[in-house]
């Protein structure tokens, strides 16, 4: 099998975004109040986000990484 | 348009939200749009580079659909640099370093070997991720290969008036054991098809962030990968995939976040 980059992928990346990647402990990192790296209004948002395939914004990410790979596949 | 949150006594846009690390120390110009419309540049320390934007601080908002664009934002610029370079090193989402360019550069400068043994590790490699699913047979799947589970089905069809609650109870209950046993061998069998074909493998057993797709997934893992094994990964999952109560979700190629180090 291949491996994909939308629809349901896109849902698992923005959890992949928010909890992994490189992070910075040392004092030139900005913290807001004790809560590092993400704002506390973020947290909030976080739990009331659902159904993230459904919004039209996703769309166009779709239509994005869909070109991207196609443009990538003709450059081969 | 929500702004960032000021950091008192900040000038405007002294501090840098850094997107990823790049083996370069010039000539990227992402060309595309970060977060909230920015647009990144590259700022060279000795023996790489930060992908950045100026701000005033942390992003912060309540909008959720605010906040969906800017994690967009953030990914479309990493998913640029990780088509341009050999290896990346995406930050997760919200790094904001203060001082400047020249602080980021400093930074990149202190940790040098650091930042240059992971690039170096990510050289030719992405992030790979792979999720399993219970399908729509799983559940007769279970029944057939379990003696005491198709016998209480068999007696949930005859019992009726107060047993048949009863008998209802135990059946889910037996379900739950027979399929968490079966979760069990079927995560452990994909370890084993995925390890000869990874660098290193992770799994997210967290609760996701998001309430996520329809059925979630009952083993997550993230696989590191040289991306010319992309082919030899896919053909391997093939065979956990024919499994009929499975399904097997295959996404990639990524930047390699779940295998970044944590800076102190």
């Amino acid at each position: 099998m291949e491996p994909t980059k939308n629809g349901e992928a896109v849902v698992d990346l923005v959890d992949v975004l928010l909890e992994d990647g490189a992070v910075v402990a040392a004092d030139v990192v900005i913290t807001v109040a004790d809560v590092p790296l993400v704002g506390v209004q973020l947290r909030l948002v976080l739990a009331g986000m659902t159904g993230m395939t459904d919004r039209g914004v996703f769309d166009a990410w779709d239509r994005d990484i869909r070109a991207r790979s196609r443009a990538g596949d003709d450059a081969r | 348009m929500t702004p960032p949150a000021d950091v008192e006594g900040s000038a405007a846009g002294e501090h840098r939200y850094v997107y990823c690390l790049v083996p370069a120390t010039d000539g990227f110009d992402p060309g595309v749009e970060g977060v909230d419309g920015e647009r990144p540049r590259l700022v060279p320390g000795a023996d790489a580079g930060a992908v950045v934007h100026d701000c005033d601080g942390v992003y912060d908002a309540e909008d959720p659909d605010l906040v969906r664009r800017w994690l967009l934002g953030h990914q479309r610029v990493v998913d640029e640099a990780a088509e341009r370079f050999d290896a990346v090193l995406p930050f997760r989402f919200d790094v904001v370093f203060e001082n400047g360019d020249s602080g980021v550069r400093e930074w990149l400068d202190s940790n040098a070997e650091r930042v240059g043994r992971a690039l170096d590790r990510f050289a030719g490699r992405r992030e790979y991720r792979i999720q399993l699913v219970w399908t729509d047979e799983a559940e007769r799947g279970l029944r057939e290969a379990d003696e005491e589970l198709a016998d209480l089905a068999d007696r949930v069809e005859t019992a009726d008036g107060g047993r048949a609650y009863l008998v209802e109870k135990q059946y889910e209950n037996r379900l739950a054991e027979v399929r968490s046993e079966r979760a069990r061998a079927l995560t452990d069998e994909l370890a084993g098809l995925v390890d000869p074909v990874a660098v290193e493998t992770t799994s997210h057993d967290r609760a996701p962030a998001l309430s996520g797709t329809d059925p979630e997934p009952f083993a997550r893992l993230a696989v590191l990968a040289d991306t010319d094994d992309e082919s030899a990964l896919g053909e391997r999952l093939d065979e956990i995939a024919e499994r009929p109560e499975v399904g097997v979700r295959f996404t990639g190629p990524w930047a390699p976040y779940s295998f970044a180090p944590e800076f102190d």
